[in-house]
């Protein structure tokens, strides 16, 4: 059975009163979606709380899902609003980017320095990965989310062009931004 | 070729160029050493990106999103239930006793009639009684404690706040002392 019709067969019988089917979504989602919020929000209690939010909201909205959307499409998107949410009433800077939604980013084209510092000739690969949690937080929210996605959360670039409802070519961009942004980050910290 | 752009580099190492791409790219890598180290920086980046660890949440989290889920529907369900029942068995009940009496169906329902006027009438006089009474303490607790409140505000107003701290302080020792005189009693078995 494949995932995305055990996924719709399970909203199915939640919603016809079957509570053990949630608990089998709940299971599946659980780690990626709390290490999604974990990631782009940075903090762990907030993270859980969210996680538990954004399933209590996909419960009560269930009745509303189009089972010709991906489920995790879907919780995604549920997810990410949420988070969206948040960041508006802390009055967080997003960059606004959804706001460009179907344009080109108007964001300068990124060029190679030739003062480009060798990271890889200063860090093993795993020293790499201490030092990118620590600077995570550094880069935009936005641009955060998407690399989160990416590279925690293992998504495909049209996965999450479907989930932010943008063309694939500029979540790509930003996801490459989101990676020179932290390696910027890095170079600061040599 | 001129060097690489950043998004080439990327498109690069994460498999996304055609055929035609990847071999002007490589060839141009070849001989060009800066291009070389900005693509070692970046597969560096991302094969530490796609280490970052997992966080695993905690073993009851499904029972705890569970429980923040569930308890509406299953307490609405369970009223309806209840009321249901209830209202069931009742008449169920006076059926059976009416019909055990002997009585006709036509004396069943008048009888039936006055004991619903009788249950409404006393649940109405029985409720005005509750409030009523309810109203009057809840009188005399406000009166209370405006008194309370209002003979304090006098005390502060004439004690000085040493004086004040002085006698809280006697108060919450003696309170204290008495405590443990009567706790020491009890556990000696000692008469109070």
């Amino acid at each position: 059975m494949s995932s995305m019709y055990e996924d719709k067969e399970l909203v199915k019988r939640t919603l016809s009163g079957e509570k053990e089917a949630f608990e089998m979504i709940i299971q599946k989602y659980q780690q990626p979606l709390l290490n999604y919020i974990y990631r782009t929000l940075g903090e762990y209690e907030l993270a859980m709380e969210f996680t538990q939010d954004v399933f209590a909201k996909t419960y009560s909205s269930l009745h509303s899902y189009q089972p010709h959307y991906k489920f995790s499409t879907w919780l995604y998107k549920i997810a990410s609003n949420y988070i969206i949410d948040y960041w508006r009433k802390k009055k967080i800077d997003t960059l606004s980017y959804d706001q460009h939604q179907g344009k080109e980013d108007t964001l300068p084209p990124i060029q190679i320095s030739s003062k480009d510092p060798a990271i890889c000739q200063r860090y093993e690969v795993k020293e790499l990965v201490d030092k990118i949690e620590a600077v995570l937080h550094k880069i935009p929210p936005a641009l955060r989310e998407l690399f989160v996605w990416r590279h925690i959360n293992d998504f495909s670039y049209e996965e999450i062009a479907e989930i932010k409802g943008l063309p694939i070519g500029t979540i790509k961009n930003r996801v490459f931004q989101a990676k020179e942004l932290l390696r910027k980050n890095l170079e600061e910290m040599i | 070729m001129n060097c690489l752009s950043i998004d080439l580099i990327y498109l690069y190492l994460e498999g996304e160029l055609t055929a035609a791409e990847m071999s002007a790219l490589k060839k141009h890598l070849h001989s060009c050493p800066l291009c070389q180290n900005a693509v070692e920086e970046r597969r560096l980046l991302l094969e530490a990106a796609d280490n970052i660890p997992l966080i695993q949440p905690p073993p009851m989290f499904t029972q705890q999103v569970m429980s923040r889920i569930l308890p509406q529907r299953i307490s609405l369900r369970a009223a309806v239930l209840a009321i249901t029942s209830a209202f069931t068995s009742a008449a169920a009940l006076l059926m059976i006793l009416f019909l055990l009496s002997g009585q006709s169906v036509a004396n069943m329902l008048v009888g039936l009639n006055h004991a619903a006027i009788n249950v409404v009438r006393n649940i109405v006089v029985g409720g005005a009684k509750v409030i009523k009474v309810v109203v009057l303490v809840f009188k005399l607790i406000y009166q209370f404690s405006e008194f309370i409140v209002e003979g304090l505000g006098h005390l502060t107003g004439i004690l000085s706040p040493e004086f004040q701290v002085m006698i809280i302080s006697v108060i919450l020792l003696s309170t204290m002392f008495l405590y443990l005189v009567v706790k020491r009693k009890i556990l000696t078995g000692d008469k109070i």
